[in-house]
Parts: C-alpha cells; sequence; structure tokens
C-alpha cells in the first residue's frame, strides 16, 4: 500500500511541477509566423536570434594550499569555543580535490568573451595533528578519517579570448574569483569543521573539440598566480548556443 | 526520515513518474519537427543554404483566401549564411494560367534578412494570401533567385506547387 501511495505521490508531484512551470512559462498559441505568441520568425536557426553565449559543467581537480592562511575551527555556526589556527600546522603543501564547476560565457565582442563559474571540489587529504585550546582547555586533534574531509568552494569570473582553428579551438583566460576550503578535524570532545580561503588570480589554457557545432569536450589547465601551489586540471562539456560561437577558423 | 528500502522506493517512484507524464514520451510535435526535405521536387540548393518549401490549408486562419508556406532551412556549410525569405517572390497561378503575387503575411515586420547559422536547421510556417479563392488558385511558384547573392549566382529554377486541395495535392517539377 506504501509503494502505491508514493508512486501516487510522484505522479501528482511530478505533473504538479510540469503544470507550474508550463503557468509560469510561455504558451505556445501558433506555429505559424504572425500568430505566434512566444516565438519570433528566426528562432532556432538565424544568427542574430541566437544569444552569443555558452553553458558549461566542468570537473576539474583543484589544489588548495593552506599554508598562509588561518583557518577557523568550530563545530557549529555558532560556536562560541571556535578558535583560529594558521594553515602552516595543517602539514600539507597542497590540499586535493576533485568536483564540478558551473560555468556561463558570453561573447561580447568578435573572439573575446566574459562568465561566471562556481563550483566544488571533494577530497580526502591527510593533515598533521596538531592542539589547541577549546574554550580554556587544550585539545589535540586529528585529521578525519572520513572518505570526504576536505570541500573546497570555488567561484568568480573570467575573461578570455578563443581562437577558432576548425575542429579545434584553443583558449586563453584569466580567473579572478577566489577558493575557500573546508577541512573536518577530530577530537575527544568531537569533530571541528575549520576554513580558510585566497583569492584566485588564474591565467587558464583550454583546447576545445567540436564533435558538433554546438558542442565542445575541453581539457583545461591553470595556476593561480597569488599562490602558484594551487592548481588546477580538468575537462569541460559546453553547450554554445551559437555554432561554433561564431567563427569556425582563422582561416 | 525514510528508510533505505523506502528512499530506493521514492527513486523508483520518481522515475515511473516520469512514465506518467504527458509530455515526457510523447511530447506534441512543434514546428521543429516539421520538415519539407523529403521531396526533391521542392528542395533547391543554394550555396550553402538549401531550402525546402511544402504548402498546406489551415481551417483555423482567420482568412479565407489564405494557405500554409512550410519552408524548411538548412546550412550545410560551417560559416553562416544569408538567407532573406522578405525577398521570396511567390505567385498564383489559376486554371486558365493567370498569375498573380501572393503576399507573405507579416503584421510584425519581422520576416528580414537573417543569417542562417553554420549547420544550423531550421523551419518557418508562414501564411500566404492569394488575394482571390482559394480553390482557383491551382498552383503557387516561389523564386527562390532573390533571397541571397549565392541564390542569385545559382539562378535556380523556381519552386511550383499544386495547391492543396483535398483532390490535388502535390509538387510540379516541370520548372526545374
Amino acid at each position: 500500500m506504501k509503494r502505491v501511495v508514493l508512486i501516487v505521490s510522484a505522479c501528482c508531484a511530478t505533473l504538479a511541477f510540469e503544470s507550474l512551470a508550463q503557468a509560469k512559462g510561455c504558451v505556445e498559441v501558433s506555429d505559424i509566423v504572425g500568430y505566434e505568441k512566444c516565438h519570433r520568425f528566426g528562432d532556432g536557426w538565424a544568427v542574430e536570434r541566437r544569444w552569443p553565449i555558452g553553458l558549461a559543467l566542468t570537473f576539474p581537480y583543484q589544489t588548495f594550499d593552506p599554508n598562509g592562511l588561518d583557518f577557523s575551527f568550530q563545530q557549529g555556526k555558532n560556536d562560541p569555543n571556535k578558535f583560529s589556527l594558521p594553515g602552516d600546522k595543517l602539514g600539507s603543501t597542497a590540499f586535493g580535490t576533485a568536483g564540478f564547476n558551473i560555468r556561463m560565457e558570453g561573447f561580447i565582442w568578435s573572439w573575446i568573451y566574459i562568465g561566471v563559474e562556481w563550483g566544488l571540489g571533494f577530497g580526502h587529504n591527510q593533515i598533521s595533528d596538531f592542539s589547541a585550546m577549546v574554550g580554556n582547555t587544550p585539545q589535540n586533534f586529528t585529521g578525519s578519517d572520513a572518505a570526504v574531509n576536505t570541500v573546497l568552494f570555488h567561484g568568480g569570473g573570467f575573461a578570455g579570448l578563443r581562437i577558432p582553428l576548425g575542429r579545434v579551438s584553443l583558449r586563453l583566460e584569466g580567473f579572478a574569483g577566489g577558493n575557500m576550503a573546508s577541512i573536518n578535524a577530530h577530537s575527544t570532545v568531537g569533530d571541528y569543521s575549520g576554513s580558510g580561503g585566497r583569492g584566485a588570480l588564474m591565467p587558464r589554457a583550454a583546447v576545445d573539440l567540436w564533435p558538433s557545432p554546438n558542442v565542445t569536450f575541453s581539457v583545461y589547465g591553470g595556476v593561480n598566480a597569488i599562490d602558484t601551489r594551487e592548481r588546477t586540471l580538468g575537462l569541460m562539456l559546453e553547450y554554445h548556443v551559437r555554432s561554433f560561437d561564431g567563427a569556425f577558423a582563422l582561416w | 526520515m525514510l528508510d533505505a528500502m523506502h528512499r530506493r522506493l521514492l527513486i523508483v517512484a520518481t522515475l515511473l513518474s516520469c512514465g506518467c507524464s504527458p509530455t515526457f514520451w510523447g511530447r506534441p510535435p512543434t514546428r521543429w519537427d516539421r520538415t519539407a526535405f523529403e521531396r526533391d521536387q521542392a528542395v533547391r540548393v543554394l550555396g550553402c543554404a538549401e531550402l525546402g518549401f511544402s504548402l498546406d490549408r489551415e481551417t483555423s486562419l482567420t482568412s479565407d483566401s489564405s494557405f500554409l508556406l512550410d519552408v524548411s532551412l538548412r546550412n550545410h556549410c560551417v560559416r553562416e549564411t544569408a538567407v532573406n525569405l522578405s525577398a521570396l517572390r511567390i505567385t498564383g497561378r489559376d486554371e486558365s494560367g493567370a498569375e498573380r503575387p501572393v503576399e507573405i503575411y507579416d503584421p510584425r515586420n519581422e520576416v528580414r534578412p537573417y543569417q542562417l547559422d553554420a549547420l544550423a536547421e531550421g523551419t518557418e510556417r508562414m501564411r500566404i494570401d492569394v488575394g482571390g479563392s482559394l480553390n482557383a488558385t491551382r498552383v503557387i511558384c516561389i523564386d527562390v533567385t532573390r533571397i541571397s547573392p549565392e541564390a542569385n549566382q545559382a539562378a535556380a529554377a523556381p519552386v511550383c506547387l499544386y495547391a492543396p486541395s483535398p483532390d490535388l495535392v502535390g509538387v510540379i517539377d516541370e520548372d526545374r
């Protein structure tokens, strides 16, 4: 009986969601030019009616250098016993994480684009044992042995240049933003989460392969100019609204 | 909190609910699904651009002297190419062979010159007004030579289509 209720509930939820989506969006009344409500002549095929934008999902491996930062450790949001620890005491040259980024870009002139990206990375990193004052009591901490003990938050904007070379294109871009890492540590009084962040100015390069006029697979990499231990290397899948972003080749 | 079994059930139910949805599997056809490329006689290749035409009747239109002209476009080049459908010269012929101009219905002045994107396809459904009785119009001819410089060079023959009626539907290829 519970299964039936669950299935029916899920059906109803889906239908309700679709109805809501339709109600909020434009409902087309005709497919004839001059009668259409939501579309205009040229939609879907005319360059002038296609936004020069791209949406991408990237899968980067990123490193984050905890040294030179202060990490704020706490158990909860308003933990009165939170404490600060220099990142150097964590005994790691760089935290490694793998995750995903979502990015959106728009071409502002010819081959030049700007955009924003946001993402998360997850990793398991070893840290040195350390001691810290929790309230008035010294406590010993060890790194959490959880499968994921490090989370990296990443976000910012970028500007770049795409050089079209046929079914392959090259990109050079600059990213400006920040990374914040959160790492878990364990003590006898419980698990603590410490976080620290740093700005990023990262020149990046990418190679795109165009299997279709609107989709690219890319490999990219970059180094943070503020701290060269922070690097990224990733794969990117992107959908481009305009074929070949408006330019197939230099020639 | 749901236990593991109920979580699995919820996932299965959600997946099944997609099947309940009328739009998930069997979405209604849209104008992007139509193509007139199946009939060679109604297709013209004009440089990079390829255009296909078909005629239809639509009873829901307010005008009783109108046909529907479906134009399918395709660019088989890796670069965009110019297409100006407002430059189509359309004429209607009656049984005696007399010709009269046919106008594209464009109240919003949106049928303009555009660039057909690289390797892109599209379809437009346009109302065309024959300016007289639909039943008297036997043939619709479409001159495509002015829609782009490439079309002008190609000097393609006009596409002539039988006006759709219950007893006479098809494409004329005698002018090709």
